[in-house]
């Protein structure tokens, strides 16, 4: 896109909670977030070489892979989930968290012993995708259900034996009597950028690459 | 309403319109330098094309039966049909071979948001030896969307050559490790693979610059200074040469550019439309692939999505043609003026209704810009009503604009 002669890049952010962490990571590679902090209710922002989508987090990897975003700052577990093919610059590190299978003690022990006691379990789980090749890639055939919130009620009210979400510091597992039963993968916020931008316009994401590769 | 099974699409009005539109200008400019046109079948045996798929693109790809129970998957990319056509329908001394195609295809998509259906132009060249060959192709791929008045893609060009040269100093397992971070286009991952390596000759420090290595023709210059023996001969030939005919804006080398080595074996690249972040399609030269079907030297193909290429298309295929009412007159007449009329380069539609008023309607509906008059042989303009009709002897002459 281009503003006044000068091409702008568009950056594609999750709403919710993830974007504070977004905003620091934005900060960290001296990209102005002022507009972004005084967004009111607007889902497209512009200052002079910055575009800024807001979008549901599990939407942003297809604003990126479509070319409508050059950059966006989305959850691996989105990525994961979503498996669009998009370039991804760095890890921030941000919002690092787990994905993992939880549920009440009772099931632990089905996840204890031989795998194919594992068979039949019912799970619920925001990504179906992730749990789907997660299970089938050990050969264990299960039932999903694809839920949008609240996961952890699945398994106190009977409709699922255990659940597969993200995890930070384990108190909503707590307090709904769930534990976590395996991990499956670690999670944080990555800088991703469309195949297209990573071959075009990779002098303005070379100074990312190399801030994160320098916070190490 | 009838379904259609999921991840196809059947498509109709200006798109279809469009991807005619693509595929003949592909089609007219690759058959007028020699490429004779190619209809593989839909299936393929599986015995025929298993083994030398990479397993990454094998995946992908649908299997079924055949009615004569022959396990059989959907055609997934008619390259390997195209080789073993011209393996045996072409003796040796007959090179170069080319062949272009447009055709469906069918493949579980890279990520969940790519269809699996879809209709793809391409091209094979076999026996060409040197860049030549990649010159010719990109160039054609290049005039044709010139015919179609559309803004030119990007080619994106590198070369796995340059990978292999690299990775020959690695250790396999190194090896893997590197190209897996590549192949997943993740930088984050890549950087921390490179830093656990032990390398010799210097081939750390390239391996870090490696994926910094995109831009101009200077990219080549920087590559060399870090690693004097590296292949880079061909890659800059083709950039040259493109650059020569006139599409020097439209070359960006990325020299990290990953297609499957294995499958793969020198300059590939990949093709961007203006407003898409996805890859339009690309190619390479393949020629380890070509040994398989008992054929020695090069081969190069490509392929392109041509559903994704005409949305992009200017499609003014309505406003060009021109709807005779043949209600009033006799068939031969109304169809003579067709014939008049395809003749002078425009697109007709006959419309065969009672009452002129109605015929009229049906192209302005059309959002045609013209309706022909078959009994008095007048062409009226239905864009503008300041435009008297034309005469016989007028429109005759060409002397009207859609």
């Amino acid at each position: 896109m281009v503003q006044g002669g000068i091409l702008m890049l568009t950056v594609a952010l999750p709403t919710g909670r993830v974007l504070e962490d977004a905003l620091e990571v934005l900060d960290f590679l001296h990209i102005p977030t002022e507009i972004l902090k005084n967004r009111g209710r607007k889902l497209i922002l512009e200052d002079t070489s910055y575009r800024f989508i807001l979008a549901k987090p599990m939407d942003v990897p297809l604003y990126v892979n479509r070319g409508i975003a050059d950059l966006a700052l989305a959850g691996s577990d989105v990525l994961l989930e979503r498996k669009s093919s998009v370039v991804e610059i760095g890890d921030t590190r941000k919002g690092q968290c787990r994905l993992a299978i939880a549920g009440p003690r009772e099931v632990a022990k089905r996840f204890e012993s031989h795998e194919s006691s594992m068979t039949g379990l019912r799970i619920a789980t925001k990504y179906p995708r992730v749990a789907e090749e997660y299970f089938r890639s050990r050969g264990i055939q299960v039932e999903l259900l694809h839920l949008h919130g609240s996961i952890e009620l699945a398994p106190r009210l009977g409709l699922a034996d255990c659940i597969v979400d993200i995890v930070q510091t384990g108190s909503t597992l707590k307090a709904n009597g769930l534990v976590i039963l395996e991990e499956i993968c670690p999670v944080s916020l990555r800088l991703v950028a469309s195949r297209k931008s990573a071959h075009l316009r990779w002098e303005l994401f070379a100074p990312f690459v190399e801030a994160f590769r320098q916070k190490g | 309403m009838s379904r259609i099974p999921q991840g196809c699409r059947t498509l109709g009005g200006d798109w279809a319109e469009g991807i005619n539109r693509c595929r003949e200008s592909f089609f007219t400019t690759f058959s007028s330098r020699g490429y004779m046109s190619f209809l593989p079948s839909g299936l393929q045996l599986m015995e025929s094309v298993w083994e030398k798929y990479p397993s990454s693109f094998r995946n992908r790809l649908v299997a079924l039966n055949s009615p004569h129970a022959e396990p059989c998957v959907l055609m997934g990319d008619p390259t390997l049909a195209a080789l073993a056509y011209m393996s045996a329908h072409h003796a040796p001394h007959e090179r170069p071979l080319r062949l272009c195609y447009a055709q469906k295809v069918y493949r579980k998509g890279e990520s969940s948001e790519d269809p699996f259906e879809t209709y793809q132009v391409g091209a094979e060249l076999l026996g060409w030896n040197g860049h030549g060959a990649e010159v010719e192709m990109l160039s054609l791929i290049m005039e044709s969307f010139e015919k179609l008045s559309m803004p030119l893609p990007t080619i994106v060009l590198g070369d796995v050559q340059i990978l292999k040269h690299l990775c020959s100093a690695l250790s396999p397992e190194e090896e893997k490790s590197i190209l897996e971070a590549l192949s997943n286009l993740s930088y984050g991952e890549y950087y921390r693979r490179v830093e656990h390596l032990s390398p010799q000759n210097g081939t750390a420090a390239f391996l870090e610059a490696l994926p910094r290595l995109k831009g101009g023709p200077e990219v080549l210059e920087k590559a060399r200074g870090l690693c004097p023996e590296l292949p880079l001969e061909d890659i800059r030939e083709i950039t040259m040469a493109l650059k020569e005919l006139g599409y020097g804006k439209n070359v960006r080398l990325d020299l990290s550019l990953f297609r499957e080595i294995g499958y793969y074996s020198g300059p590939v690249f990949d093709m961007y439309l203006s407003g898409e972040g996805r890859s339009l399609g690309g190619g390479g030269r393949y020629d380890g692939l070509l040994s398989q079907y008992g054929m020695m030297g090069q081969a190069l193909g490509f392929n392109l999505d041509l559903e994704r290429m005409a949305r992009h298309a200017r499609n003014s295929s309505n406003s060009e043609t021109v709807m005779i009412w043949g209600g009033g007159t006799s068939s031969p007449q109304a169809l003579g003026y067709a014939r008049e009329l395809i003749r002078l380069g425009k697109r007709t539609e006959m419309s065969w209704h009672e009452h002129a008023e109605a015929s009229r309607e049906l192209a302005r509906i059309r959002r045609y810009r013209w309706w022909l008059d078959g009994k008095t042989g007048q062409l009226h303009s239905l864009s503008s009503e300041k435009i008297p009709p034309l005469a016989r002897e007028e429109w005759y002459k060409g002397e009207f604009s859609c």
